[in-house]
């Protein structure tokens, strides 16, 4: 993620390349692309679960910000990367809304907690060595869609705390104490899928 | 967990995270790391190609890798949609969904329709196809249907119709959705 993070540094080379971008320079849009698509693919799936699908929101995301910026309608200077994530997550609503019109037998929700629980239980270790990524995936489920939403933009999306609290429009303060309390109930709810007694941290 | 550190040390002023808390934080920037390398193999050619291509023939494009390229048209028809689809095969590289229904699968926004659909082969770089394309689609009115199909049939003309995995030929496709 050490790349995520110089890229969120970019600053006055993500000016250039932006410019350069909107003038109809390919190389430009090409790096661009090559800086972000993948932040807002695992943003994308993270909710949607669906490869195929995540990538289409990638797709739509990066033609809305093309098309934007060649039209001279991008005028967040200095914020692109909050202005790319929250068009990126309003599309992810769009879709999930979608998705919840349409209710499939085969949610890829439902799918992802039988998923996890035929891998059954995974010790919880403190460091991230030993890792429950499908258990992690299901107790994320669990967040309600603010949390997680501070949580998919801080991890899968590598924005700072600062750029999430511009982009949701709330106070820095708030964002921090959502992103804790989110982390401590994922917590809770790891160690709860991996102890049959259901004993929080909290409980013991 | 180094991820955090360093975060912290980015001139956000962002302050260190109990311990307690680090753990999961580690493991959720594990999770993300995964998710981002679950994208399918070209997927920055496919987001560059379908922007540029956009911006370029001002019709939205989608580009569908190989995977999803077998299964898109099947997918389509199992929804339920109507759905026109034609293949331009331009020398194995690549094939051409049409959709003319009002609820467009290419699109994933619900209503818009009229996306095109781009299938790129694997061993093809997205802007060889897109440059391919476009040519095909500046020819085409704004809005697709059915005609618009015919015309890309015919721009396939002389080209070698086999594709490495024919779901379904053409015509069928557009039986169907007519």
């Amino acid at each position: 993620m050490d790349d995520v993070l110089s890229q969120s540094q970019a600053g006055p080379e993500l000016s250039t390349l932006l410019a350069r971008a909107a003038g109809g320079d390919e190389s430009a849009w090409r790096k661009i692309v090559g800086l972000y698509a993948r932040r807002v693919f695992a943003l994308a799936k993270s909710r949607i679960r669906r490869p195929d699908l995540a990538e289409e929101i990638t797709q739509s995301v990066f033609v809305t910000v093309a098309s934007k910026l060649s039209t001279g309608e991008y005028n967040e200077q200095g914020r692109f990367e909050a202005w790319l994530f929250r068009v990126a997550m309003n599309r992810v609503r769009d879709e999930i809304r979608r998705l919840r019109r349409h209710a499939a037998p085969t949610d890829p929700e439902q799918f992802e907690r039988s998923e996890a629980r035929e891998q059954g239980p995974t010790q919880v270790d403190e460091s991230a060595s030993v890792l429950a990524l499908p258990q992690l995936r299901v107790a994320m489920q669990e967040l309600s869609d603010a949390d997680r939403e501070v949580v998919e933009l801080r991890h899968h999306g590598g924005l700072s705390f600062n750029q999430i609290s511009d982009m949701l429009k709330e106070p820095l303060g708030t964002v921090l104490a959502r992103h804790h309390r989110a982390l401590k109930k994922l917590k809770d709810l790891i160690v709860k899928q991996s102890d049959p007694a259901g004993l929080t941290e909290g409980d013991r | 967990m180094n991820n955090h550190i360093n975060r912290t040390q980015n001139g956000t002023n962002e302050q260190p995270l109990p311990a307690e808390l680090a753990g999961i934080a580690g493991q959720l920037d594990v999770l993300a790391a995964s998710e981002r390398g679950a994208a399918a193999l070209g997927i920055e050619d496919r987001v560059a190609g379908a922007s540029m291509a956009a911006l370029r023939s001002g019709t939205p494009v989608r580009l569908v890798g190989g995977r999803e390229r077998a299964a898109r048209p099947r997918t389509m028809m199992n929804w339920g949609l109507r759905v026109a689809a034609a293949w331009l095969v331009a020398g194995g590289a690549l094939a051409v969904y049409m959709s003319t229904s009002p609820i467009n699968p290419g699109s994933g926004g619900g209503s818009s329709g009229g996306v095109v659909d781009v299938a790129v082969t694997d061993n093809v770089a997205a802007e060889q196809s897109i440059d391919a394309v476009l040519a095909t689609l500046a020819s085409l009115d704004s809005a697709v249907g059915v005609d618009d199909v015919l015309k890309l049939q015919d721009a396939a003309d002389g080209v070698d119709w086999s594709f490495d995995e024919p779901i379904l030929e053409p015509t069928s496709v557009l039986n169907a959705g007519s």
